[in-house]
């Protein structure tokens, strides 16, 4: 069968690997820099950021799709867009106890509908909690804000 | 005993001096160029997979192949003047003419996700002090090159790379390898995408663009069916079914009182869609020559399983569920004909149940095993995510010889990496057959996870077919939601004598009674 998943999850895959061998460590040491490029998903000429709406990546996340174009955070920061209304999905994966999941990683996403305004920055969040009532928590804030306009956001 | 220590000491020291080194070795990539792969009809055209495209990029421009590069996002800027991306809009003659007169560019490559294919990890270690593990992985690429002055594809390429990763523990110290799979089919594809430009262009200076693509509907837009084709045993058959075909038919040509016709008679015209990697592991079994296998798919009154798949420029329908996950992405997007034709059945050597029965010797009995083919849906999570219902593993044992060992290669979490099928379905049953001697046997279902082995006997007399079947995915409200008590319940459902055939009927959803199904003694 061939199973598609994404580079990202592949390179876990690795990651997932050498963790169970011992060397996380040695690989969390070597570092490895979060990109700061902007995906451009608006047609037409560079724009001013005064006439853009800005979506960032929180490092947790692992990849989303705006408007159906896929942007990975190991390629990408940050998404520019027009001002509107945009569909966004986004999800983030979490290495957790086999006693929440017998493959050892837990997965949640999140979709909404969401309206945008020229000059607002937004981020993108997702983080877990531990222990008892574990769960994954994905929102979405305005930056200016600090307002949450979507998602559930960790307690 | 000094020489001994001597060389504990000596190997103490090269271990210690190799670290944790992390060696990469080269593999080869495998590239062919195929009509196997489908561009989904809602592509869209994106910029791509940033460091695939760099690398890509970097590749075709280290080589000195006699193309020039364009800029990805001038170039979607110019082709998708008002956004949208679809490539349907890209692909028109005015669109493609001023885009080319605009940036020059008069190929586009069109290069689909990576595909990754993942092992579960074997070997065995005790944390941080010795041991041994693998993993293998096989990545591949695909791209489909059109030629935008004629808006035709040039060819569709798929360039893989498989490698196995290795690692060895002592004490603190570990040394390994990594298959560098994914530069190597990088490389292949992007060789090959300059060897198809310049044949296309007679090796004349061109100027390409290389773009993502991307569907709404699943993240692999570009699809490949080489594993189909690679696991497909029956090469060379022909169809008798068509596309186009009305169920009504479909039925008249396959009757309605058996399921199967002999020797493939009941075709295998898209045994490339309807057989996936799924099944793979009943397909190896066909190499043993004791094993018959028979595999259906149905037909669906409702029409909300049946769709429409493109292939080859000819429109077929497809069985949807089961088999969602490469399939999905060929239909989405067509348009919908409840009429067309259902998809295939493969029937190698068994002309039906009924005949099934009666080709019994009175000497010897027949284990068929039904629903493997649920087992796709074994693998899933309450949704408190907390319980975990099913199973990563599965093996029948017959007298402790192993009949089947399915592994699931879904993702690393368990789940669907497509759509998630739809309980009650009822399609696509799979039966396997296996001969039995006179006597006692030992049946076992083995399960890895919550499930205990299930353990069934049967005494074989002589002309009797024992009906297996395990019960496992079929919820009464919804996926995943099996109570665990029912979950891995197992029938073994004897007796079906010759002397008291059972007619199956293929009641327009069903290949079988479900009623008789349970009815059975």
């Amino acid at each position: 069968m061939i199973m598609r998943i994404s580079p990202l999850i592949a390179l876990r895959l690795k990651v997932r690997l050498l963790s169970v061998l011992g060397l996380a460590l040695a690989l969390t040491m070597s570092g490895c820099a979060a990109p700061t490029r902007m995906y451009k998903l608006y047609p037409g000429p560079e724009l001013p950021s005064e006439k853009l709406a800005i979506l960032n990546l929180s490092d947790r996340v692992d990849q989303i799709r705006v408007d159906d174009i896929t942007i990975r955070r190991g390629n990408y920061s940050s998404v520019a867009l027009l001002p509107g209304t945009h569909k966004i999905e986004w999800e983030a994966e979490f290495l957790v106890s086999v006693m929440v999941n017998p493959s050892g990683w837990d997965k949640e996403e999140a979709a909404h509908i969401q309206d945008l305004l020229a000059g607002h920055s937004y981020t993108i969040h997702a983080d877990r909690t531990t222990g008892p009532g574990y769960d994954i928590y994905l929102w979405l804030t305005d930056d200016a804000t600090g307002h949450v306009i979507a998602g559930r956001p960790k307690p | 005993m000094k020489s001994a220590l001597k060389l504990l000491s000596t190997g103490l020291v090269v271990l210690l001096g190799s670290g944790c080194a992390m060696a990469p070795h080269p593999v080869e990539p495998y590239v062919n160029r195929t009509q196997e792969i489908d561009v989904a009809d809602d592509t869209l055209v994106s910029i791509g997979n940033y460091e695939l495209m760099e690398s890509l990029t970097a590749r075709l421009k280290k080589n000195d192949y006699g193309l020039e590069i364009a800029d990805r996002i001038v170039f979607r800027d110019t082709a998708f003047p008002n956004g949208g991306w679809q490539l349907n809009e890209l692909l028109t003659p005015e669109n493609c003419a001023r885009t080319i007169s605009e940036t020059g560019v008069t190929h586009m490559a069109l290069i689909g996700p990576a595909a990754i294919e993942e092992e579960e990890i074997e070997g065995y270690y005790f944390p941080l002090v010795i041991g041994g593990m693998k993993a293998d992985q096989k990545l591949t690429l695909a791209a489909v090159i059109y030629d935008l002055r004629s808006q035709d594809i040039v060819c569709r390429i798929e360039s893989s790379a498989e490698g196995s990763s290795l690692v060895a523990i002592y004490i603190i110290i570990a040394v390994g390898t990594w298959p560098l799979t994914e530069s190597a089919a990088l490389n292949g594809l992007a060789d090959e995408i300059a060897l198809a430009i310049s044949e296309d262009m007679n090796g004349e200076p061109t100027k390409i663009v290389l773009m993502g693509a991307e569907s709404p509907t699943d993240d692999t837009p570009l699809t490949a069916d080489v594993e189909a084709e690679e696991f497909f045993p029956f090469p060379g058959y022909d169809s008798t079914l068509t596309a186009g075909l009305s169920r009504d038919e479909i039925r008249a040509r396959l009757g309605t009182t058996y399921l199967f016709s002999n020797k493939l008679q009941l075709d295998i015209f898209l045994s490339q869609y309807a057989i996936k990697s799924d099944l793979r592991t009943p397909y190896d079994m066909l190499g043993y020559p004791e094993v018959d296998l028979i595999i259906m798919a149905e037909y669906d009154r409702d029409g909300t399983s049946t769709s429409i798949a493109k292939h080859a420029g000819k429109d077929f329908a497809v069985q949807t569920d089961r088999y969602e996950l490469d399939f999905r992405r060929r239909i989405e997007g067509s348009a919908y004909d409840s009429n067309r034709v259902v998809t295939t059945l493969v029937a190698p050597t068994i002309a039906s149940m009924d005949s099934l029965a009666t080709d019994v010797s009175p000497q010897q009995c027949l284990l068929v095993i039904h629903g493997m083919d649920e087992y796709p849906n074994l693998v899933h999570q309450g949704p408190d995510r907390k319980h975990w219902w099913g199973s990563t593993r599965l093996n029948w044992r017959l007298d402790n010889k192993s009949l089947l060992d399915w592994k699931p290669k879904y993702n690393m979490l368990g789940k669907p990496t497509g759509p998630r099928p739809r309980p009650n379905s009822d399609l696509g049953q799979l039966f396997v057959t296996f001969p039995l001697s006179k006597g006692l046997h030992e049946l076992r279902l083995e399960w890895d996870m919550q499930m205990p082995d299930v353990v069934k006997f049967i005494e074989c007399a002589g002309g009797e077919i024992f009906y297996v079947s395990t019960d496992i995915a079929r919820p009464h409200d919804g996926w995943g939601l099996v109570p665990k008590e029912q979950a891995g319940d197992v029938h073994i459902n004897a007796t079906w004598s010759p002397t008291k055939p059972r007619r199956v009927l293929m009641h327009g959803g069903k290949w079988f009674d479900y009623e008789w199904h349970h009815s059975m003694p």
